[in-house]
Order: C-alpha cells, then structure tokens, then sequence
C-alpha cells in the first residue's frame, strides 16, 4: 500500500488529483440534489392534481 | 507542372493512419450501422482535413494572403465561438423525448443521477494517468454516453483531445448493446436479472407535461448556471413538443433541425481530426478510458439500485440502473432484451425507458455541473 501510495506521488500531480475527487464528490452531490429536488416537485404536483380530481 | 506531384509528396505517414481511421468510420457507419448519422461524416471529414494543403481549412498563400476553409470556419464559428451545433442538436433531441414514462415513476430519477458516476470516476483515472484536469474532465464526458454534451464541454474546457473524445464518445454509444450486458452481467446474477417489477403507469396531465421542462430548467439554473444552455435547449425543445400548439415546429425540430444539424456537426467536429492532433499515444489511452467510462456508469448504475432495494419497499431490477446512461434509447432496449434472456415474461422496458430519459437530463446537468466548478477551481 505504501509503495502503491509513493508510485502515485511521483507519477500523478496531486493537486489536479485532490482537484478531481472534489470535483467529483461535489459533482455527484449536485447532480443528486438536482434530481431529487425535481423528482419531489413531480411528486408533488402529482399530489396535488390528483386531490384536485 | 510540378503541383499536379505537390499533394502526394506532402503526405505524411500520419496522415495515411488518418485515411485509415476515416475509412474505419465510414465502414463502420454504413456496414455495421453504428451512428451512422455522425460517424460517416466524421470519418469522410478525418479524410478531407487530413489531404495536404486541404482547401476545407484555412491555407496561407504568398500572393492572395490567407485562403479560408469552410470546415475550420465552421469549427470557429459554430463550435469554438458560439456552441450553436451542439446547442441546436439539443433541442432536437429534447423535441424527441417523451418524458411520461419518467413523470409518472419520479424514483427514476435518481438512477440518471447515479449512472453519471463514471464521468467522474473516470476523470479522476484519467488524472492518474496523466492528463490536466481539463483533459481529464473532458475524457471523462465521453462517460455522459452523449455525444454533443461531450463536445460542448471538451470544446468550453479547450481540451487538447476533442477530436478523439467525440470519436470515442459516439463509437461507444453505437457500442452500447455489446458494452453493457457485460458490465452488468459482471455485477449480477442471474435471479437478480429475471427480476420482475409491476408497471403501474400514473396518467401525467399535461400541465405537467408543460411544467416539467421549464422548471427544470429554471432549478438546474439556480445549482449549476453553467448548465441552463445545456439544459435550456434541450428542455425548450421537450416544451415544444409537449406545448401541443407547436406540432410542425416540433415535428421539424425532431427530423429536419436534428438531421441536419447531426450533418453539419459530424463535418465540423472532423477540424479536430488532424493527424497532427489525433496520432498520438494519447489517443489509444482516451479510447480505452472511454471505454472505461461506459463500463463504470453501467456498474454504478447497477449497484446503485442494489443499495436503493435495500431501504425500498418495491423492488427495482437493478438492470434498471444501468439504463440511467444518456444512450437513448438503445440502452433500455438493452435492458428489456437481458430481461426477457433471464425470463420470457420480464418486461422492463417501460421502467428502463424512465430511468434512461433521466440519463438524458442527468448527463447535461453532470456538463454543467464540471463547467460550473472546474473553472472556479482552476481559477
């Protein structure tokens, strides 16, 4: 692990590496937030048309 | 009459693996069928730009001064300045997707989220491997399994290799009914397959028909700015059609603008096809991280919805999650196919259909959310 660990120092630039995995975790999270906050609005409106019926 | 020998000296042994990887495209366009719509005019433009002295880019001349070529001024003008092709063939793709099955199971959108875990993933081997960090978010949109969305983000980020990112990102996409029933018969077994869901279809009024685009739009605008030209385009295009007063602009929008605009683009992408840009060692590396790409968003899409079958009551087939790639609509197809190979009596396509359309608007959101935050980062 430690050597997979100093391989990947000298090989890889870790800043664009850190940069990569946060653009990741945020990426994903804001791609989930999006999609679910659209999902409740159908649900939603779903709700609402139906009681309306 | 020594111009009429000028051209064929002038070729370069680059420029000959060119003609090669043209005539691969324009073999694979017209004998297997794979997206023939963009790979044959990209295959015939790898061709035209790779000819010496090439009249379709610019050329200089020592009397008349530069001479412009049409395929580098369309590069420049309808890629490079503006994103109007790709943009455009967005609201022909919006004008093409029918959202119902989607509205009326709302739980599909979360697959689309999910399955855009291999754009990322992939960045961040392709960083491994190397690449800058434009590069390497750009090598990871061919995962988006959408080819303008692709584009648009390698063309925004300027990244070195758009000319092999659009190659690998449509070549893929035609490759989707042989990449994903590997990938997911890798993270499946075959009970897990035959797996049967109810489809209970809810009746989606029309208002929300007409609501649904705006609104996303208007929400994707407020997280990721970035991505309401994506989005934007793509859901003016669902609102033309779902608005029902609009029909032969709709019709249009679905054949005429798309096929046209498909045309153009295939051509215009082809500028970035020039040997000097596209032989390199580089080019094998992105083909295989593409290929990377397609099989992590099938896998993630798969155990994703493996984990969403833990806390819900209605089981999902978790080859479901897998259609939430943007490969619309072969990657339901995909699925409904592997369904039926588990049990004869296994219909999922409707349930793929939703969470594949979900892929559609997750895999431009995913374009605007890396143009939203990579260059804030790189700032």
């Amino acid at each position: 692990m430690n050597k997979f660990l100093e391989l990947l120092k000298n090989n890889v630039n870790m800043d664009d590496l850190f940069d990569a995995l946060t653009i990741t975790w945020q990426g994903m999270a804001g791609i989930f937030v999006v999609m679910a906050i659209i999902a409740v609005l159908v649900l939603v409106f779903a709700a609402v048309s139906s009681k309306k019926k | 009459m020594d111009f009429i020998l000028e051209g064929i000296l002038a070729v370069t042994w680059k420029q000959c693996i060119m003609y090669l990887v043209g005539a691969l495209l324009i073999w694979l366009a017209i004998k297997k069928e794979y997206e023939p719509s963009l790979l044959l005019p990209m295959g015939f433009g790898a061709i035209l730009v790779n000819l010496p002295f090439s009249g379709v880019l610019n050329q200089p001349n020592e009397v008349i001064g530069e001479v412009p070529g049409i395929i580098q001024w369309l590069f420049e003008t309808t890629i490079e300045a503006s994103e109007a092709l790709p943009l455009h063939l967005f609201i022909g793709i919006g004008a093409m997707i029918d959202f119902g099955p989607l509205l009326s199971n709302p739980k599909m959108f979360l697959f689309g989220a999910a399955a855009q875990a291999g754009i990322f993933l992939t960045m961040i081997i392709a960083v491994i491997f190397g690449f800058g960090l434009k590069d390497a978010a750009s090598i990871g949109m061919i995962g988006a399994a959408d080819g303008p969305t692709a584009i648009l983000v390698s063309q925004v980020l300027k990244s070195d290799y758009a000319g092999q990112i659009a190659v690998a990102a449509y070549s893929y996409m035609a490759l989707v009914p042989i990449i994903q029933p590997a990938a997911i018969k890798m993270v499946t077994t075959k009970k897990e397959r035959a797996m049967k869901m109810e489809y209970n279809p809810k009746n989606v009024t029309k208002t929300m028909r007409i609501l649904f685009p705006i609104i996303v739009t208007v929400i994707a605008g407020f997280v990721a700015p970035a991505s309401v030209s994506l989005v934007g385009f793509l859901m003016f295009g669902n609102l033309i059609r779902e608005c029902g007063v609009l029909k032969t602009l709709s019709d249009t929008a679905q054949n005429v603008l798309a096929n046209l605009v498909t045309l153009i683009l295939g051509l215009t992408i082809s500028f970035s096809m020039t040997a000097e840009e596209f032989v390199r060692k580089e080019t094998l590396v992105i083909i295989l991280l593409g290929l990377i790409a397609f099989v992590l968003d099938s896998m993630v899409g798969v155990l994703f919805a493996k984990v969403l079958n833990i806390f819900c009551k209605n089981k999902v087939n978790p080859m479901v999650g897998a259609a939430g790639i943007s490969a619309f609509p072969m990657s339901a197809r995909v699925i409904q196919k592997m369904g039926l190979e588990a049990d004869n009596q296994n219909h999922l396509l409707m349930h793929a259909v939703g969470a594949n359309v979900s892929g559609q608007i997750a895999s431009v959101l995913a374009g605007g959310v890396i143009l939203n935050v990579l260059p804030t980062m790189l700032g």
